[in-house]
């Protein structure tokens, strides 16, 4: 018998942009599945790639990652130093043999509502598509 | 473990339509930490917001969860309402189940479900929360605006009436920037000295403005609400306080020179006043063209001087300044025609600059306004002016459109076709951007009206023939080769940051662009403030613009000023960055990365065993720091946290939701 | 002539005589025959015992933050400085603490001798098929003799695994240099091993780090002997927040790996110290050299190796490649 799998994934979002961009697709009531949970954070500059390894360990499927477009950031440069931050641990993870699909980066604007629905619908899909993670997962 | 209250919201049918509000608060009485949870119709109302303030008295809870809509809509509310029951804001968080659950699932129970972890997630964040506590940072409501031209006088200007003094800081002797020296403004060729001498008139006179002129901006320190500054004042050899401007000494001064003011296009004497108008009306010795301070002789200027004001030995003195907050408004200068090759590089007389086009056009000017060229003071019978001469070119460097030229180069074949009326104007452009109130409508009438002719194309070269100047272009809408035969060429050459801009940048701690025009906090947002809190930008000084928009921008960093200034002392968002200074190990990976460069080393004492040990940490000044935590992932040890998004929160909130 | 022992013993007494220092490290023989082991001299006479030669010798930058005060306690200025024995790659570690303001390059004294790669005896005896009694080195070729046998080796063949990776021979700022640096050593970049485990599925890589972390018994050696973490108090050994549980389990254990390199990523001078204090010879030096080399592709730096005054971490490109 097998269980349908849900997963689960962490997003942290950018309270600027993409945090409201979540709130702006809510207010237009687009749908996207109810597998993803939002930490908020002032920046994604804000999010430590230790945070994600630990995501990983505690059970996430999958993590997500949204701040502002390049050059949008509310404090200018976050969101650059969070790119070369991501851009290396993701690379690093995918070496250590997490499968790179897991850890996405995106950059939804407050407006981009559309965005924010479509690329959590999607997100959701190549999760499901990968199943559960059991890399660097803790064990139950 | 903490007393936490949950309060669950139905927002109406927003949220319980699709989320089992009943069984979420339910769900959480029987979570760890919460002593009381509860659900109501609308939180937001009056009685919902009495029924969180009077359970947190009743149940004297140590922090709260609000299950609602979004915190960009009532996280302030709430924090509002819990402070008003005594307690920290600050430990209040909100769990968005509306927008992040209910609006955006349709089946009853996910929605439920997800409902209920993030509100157990954010019980778990709240147990994590401190009393955090805005700090109060004392103002100086005391304004320095560096740069006397027309976006710097219109700040003073605007903060002067609004009764907060004011100290104006200009390099040049006088104030009026450039805009004093042009000839007529676009789009309604009035003259630029008629609207402008009523201004520099009245920031000359007002009396909670302090005139610099001839002075620097020589260093900075403190922060926002709290600079000191030190500005040097170069002498100008002449005791203004005595000077009665009779302007005698100019007019017996034997020594003739080029005047920086005409751009060339006029002389000067050694001992001068820049223009009739300038403000203040007082005279300066240039040291390098003086015959006295040459040669040690000469002093007519102290035989005609009436009331002895000449002072030779006078030196340049610095003055400190405490102020709150600083306007740069440095406004700009055009690019040098040296370095552009193909139009001659600056060595035929007869190829100037719009600024030198202005000079010989303004009736004030050395020609009296009439268009004569400068090699021999004849009248050009056929001018050619060349727009883009250096911008919107990448190998310049200037890859930007410096926005004013399509504008007066049409208003300078306009004042030309006025004069001469045989004359040719020739314009080659390669857009015309004529973006603004009745501008386009003005370079219509120079094409239908004045009979300028426009070509769409590039010039390749300008040189001399035969003592004429050919300029060598295409004309790409008919695909021809064009040679004209000009008796004067006009480069409309590329807005740069006024020289001295990078320096003044890094005095003042406020970034530039690769070009070295100041950056905005935000493009959209934030475009009067700098990324320096306290530092705000009107003008040129930080990107090309024209009159009419400096002066909306430089009335908009007044306001910004003003209000900052109508509040008694500054208040700081607690959630700011903070260093465990038991743990920081002063390293400083940190610091590079503050945007706002509110990082900066510390030395301590320590207790190391039984001795005393100094040692090196980190400091946030809270007054700079904006929250964004990039640093706190900088630090390894964690020493480097952010008060409200702590690294404890973070994590908590994350092991809850991954359950 | 004299040799370089002799030639640093007379520094070390003019530095003790003369320019106040309080301490000078460098390096004495071990218990074992050819062991070399640091050396702590407070004066000239506990100095005699120290030789420079060519064996294996560990990176001494790390004594430094100890001896110049509790740690964080090193960026300010002290009255009396410390002399240290420093070849290329002490000389990237020392940069790596002063970068770091954890020491102050001015409470230091430097005394640098040039380097073309040290010899790993262990490599000698294996070679020689038992334990050597006597090694001596002439240029590339070395003789090593045993009890019973003797041979001629090439040096390249018995150098120190670090040194076949070095990319720092000279000492760049060194206060007193014992002999001119001779030519530089050829410095090649090297990440085929990285490039190995790149080539391998994902089920493979994880697979294999899975064999190799868990033989990981949480010593904390690799973190010890690194000069890259310098911190006051390592988040291992905090507790709130836990960002490393004390169990150990196979997650945790990628928790340990994942931070420890990354938190060295841009700052890691390659000196390969906490591969070789491994215990479990868990190969930490891939670990590293990934990150170098994602830096160097990614952010176009040249060297990651050699410690900047702002790190690759510490800044961004407005054209720094784009993948989402």
């Amino acid at each position: 018998m097998s269980v349908e799998f849900k997963p689960n994934i962490i997003c942290f979002a950018c309270n600027w942009c993409s945090y409201t961009g979540a709130d702006m697709a809510g207010t237009s009531r687009m749908k996207y599945p109810a597998t993803i949970r939002i930490i908020r954070v002032p920046c994604s500059g804000r999010v430590n790639p230790t945070f994600v390894m630990k995501a990983y360990q505690k059970g996430a499927d999958g993590v997500l990652i949204a701040g502002c477009h390049p050059g949008d950031c509310h404090y200018n440069s976050g969101n650059y130093f969070a790119k070369r931050r991501f851009l290396l641990a993701t690379r690093f993870m995918t070496f250590l043999g997490i499968d790179e699909k897991r850890l996405r980066m995106e950059w939804i604007s407050a407006a981009e509502g559309v965005k924010f629905a479509r690329v959590m619908r999607e997100f959701s899909e190549t999760i499901s598509k990968l199943g559960p993670n059991l890399r660097a997962r803790e064990e139950a | 473990m903490k007393k936490i209250g949950v309060f669950v919201c139905w927002c109406g049918l927003n949220i319980s339509s699709t989320v089992d509000v009943e069984k979420a608060s339910e769900e959480l009485k029987n979570y760890p930490g919460v002593f009381y949870a509860d659900d109501y119709k609308y939180l937001c109302s009056d009685p919902g917001q009495e029924l969180i303030k009077k359970t947190i008295v009743d149940n004297k809870l140590e922090g709260i969860v609000v299950a609602a809509c979004s915190p960009n809509m009532h996280e302030s509310t709430f924090r509002a309402a819990a402070e008003a029951a005594g307690l920290n804001p600050y430990r209040v968080e909100i769990t968005n189940i509306r927008e992040q659950a209910s609006w955006v699932h349709s089946n009853k129970e996910d929605a439920t479900a997800k409902a209920i972890q993030l509100i157990k997630s954010t019980v778990e964040k709240v147990k994590k929360s401190e009393d955090l506590f805005p700090q109060q940072i004392p103002l100086t409501k005391k304004v320095l605006v560096i740069g006397g031209g027309i976006s710097g006088m219109t700040v003073a200007l605007e903060v002067a009436e609004a009764g907060y003094p004011v100290i104006l800081v200009e390099k040049e002797p006088q104030i009026g920037g450039n805009m004093a020296k042009l000839s007529e403004t676009f789009p309604t060729l009035d003259c630029a000295s008629c609207i402008l001498t009523p201004k520099t008139a009245e920031v000359g006179r007002h009396s909670n403005i302090t005139l610099m002129t001839n002075s620097e901006v020589i260093e900075s320190t403190g922060y926002f609400g709290n600079f000191t500054v030190k500005v040097k004042r170069k002498p100008t050899f002449v005791d203004w306080k005595k000077c009665i401007g009779c302007m005698l000494c100019q007019e017996k001064c034997p020594k003739k020179t080029n005047s920086d003011f005409e751009h060339g296009m006029g002389k000067r004497k050694a001992i001068s006043v820049a223009f009739p108008q300038a403000i203040p009306y007082r005279p300066i010795i240039s040291e390098k063209e003086c015959i006295y301070f040459k040669t040690g002789k000469c002093k007519i200027c102290v035989k005609v001087c009436p009331v002895d004001c000449i002072e030779f030995e006078q030196e340049e003195k610095i003055i400190e300044e405490n102020i709150g907050a600083i306007v740069v408004a440095s406004g700009y200068d055009l690019l040098p025609k040296e370095e552009l090759g193909e139009y001659g590089q600056g060595k035929y007389a007869d190829v100037i600059d719009g600024m030198q086009f202005e000079r010989i056009a303004s009736a004030s000017g050395p020609t009296e306004g009439v268009i004569k060229r400068p090699s021999d003071g004849k009248i050009p019978k056929s001018i050619v002016f060349i727009q883009c001469a250096g911008s919107r070119d990448n190998q310049k460097g200037r890859p930007y459109c410096s926005k004013i030229c399509c504008m007066y180069t049409a208003k300078h074949a306009m004042l030309y076709k006025h004069q001469v009326h045989d004359g040719e104007a020739t314009i080659f452009y390669m857009d015309i951007r004529a973006g603004g109130k009745g501008y386009e409508e003005f370079v219509q009438r120079a094409i239908e009206d004045d009979h300028v002719l426009y070509l769409r194309g590039r010039v390749a070269r300008v040189y001399e023939e035969d003592g004429r100047l050919v300029v060598l272009g295409v004309d790409t809408l008919s695909g021809e080769q064009v040679r004209i035969e000009a008796d004067l060429v006009v480069l409309a050459t590329a807005v740069i940051p006024s020289i001295g801009a990078k320096a003044l940048g890094q005095t003042l701690k406020v970034g530039t662009d690769t070009y070295g025009f100041f950056n905005e906090a935000h493009p959209k947002l934030k475009p009067v403030e700098s990324m320096t809190k306290g530092v705000f930008l009107a003008g040129c000084a930080q990107a090309p613009r024209d009159i009419p928009e400096t002066v909306s921008q430089a009335t908009g960093a007044a306001a910004k000023v003003i209000t900052m200034f109508s509040k008694n002392h500054l208040v700081s968002d607690p959630q700011v960055a903070k260093v465990n200074e038991k743990i920081c190990v002063g390293c400083l990976l940190c610091k590079p990365i503050c945007p706002y460069k509110a990082i900066e080393p510390e030395i301590v004492e320590v207790r190391v065993g039984c001795r005393a040990e100094k040692r090196q940490v980190a400091t946030i000044n809270k007054g700079l720091c904006q929250g964004c935590g990039a640093c706190s992932v900088a630090c390894r040890s964690g020493a480097m946290n952010l008060s409200g998004f702590s690294n404890e929160q973070i994590l908590e909130e994350l092991k809850s939701l991954c359950l | 002539m004299m040799n370089m022992t002799e030639k640093m013993l007379e520094q070390i007494r003019d530095l003790f005589e003369k320019k106040n220092i309080k301490l000078f490290i460098g390096f004495e023989k071990g218990f074992e025959k050819f062991s070399r082991i640091p050396a702590f001299a407070e004066n000239y006479d506990e100095a005699k015992s120290m030789i420079i030669d060519e064996f294996e010798t560990p990176l001494l930058a790390k004594y430094l933050i100890r001896e110049l005060g509790e740690v964080g306690a090193g960026a300010v200025e002290k009255s009396e400085r410390v002399g240290i024995l420093t070849r290329g790659c002490d000389y990237l570690s020392i940069r790596r603490l002063v970068v770091d303001n954890i020491i102050l390059r001015e409470n230091l004294v430097i005394i640098g001798i040039p380097c073309n790669g040290l010899i790993d005896p262990k490599k000698a005896n294996k070679l020689l098929g038992e334990e050597a009694q006597e090694i001596t080195v002439d240029e590339k070729i070395v003789l090593a003799k045993g009890e019973i046998k003797s041979r001629e080796i090439n040096k390249e063949e018995i150098l120190l695994d670090r040194c076949k990776k070095c990319i720092m021979s000279k000492v760049e700022e060194s206060d007193i240099l014992l002999e001119e640096n001779m030519d530089d050593m050829e410095v090649s970049k090297d990440y085929s091993a990285v490039e190995e485990i790149e080539k391998l599925t994902t089920e493979e890589r994880y697979e294999f780090w899975r064999r190799q972390f868990d033989r990981c018994i949480r010593c904390f050696a690799c973190r010890d002997a690194c000069t890259a973490c310098n911190c006051r108090k390592c988040i291992f050994d905090i507790t709130e927040p836990e960002m490393l549980e004390k169990t150990v389990a196979t997650s945790e254990q990628f928790m340990f790996h994942f931070i420890r390199a990354f938190h060295v990523a841009g700052r890691c001078t390659a000196c390969g110290e906490c591969e070789k204090v491994c215990p479990v010879d868990i190969p930490l030096g891939l670990l590293n050299g990934k990150f170098k080399k994602d830096i160097e592709l990614l952010f176009d730096v040249d060297e990651a190796g050699i410690p900047a005054e702002i790190e690759p971490l510490g800044e961004f490109k407005l054209d720094d490649p784009v993948e989402w």
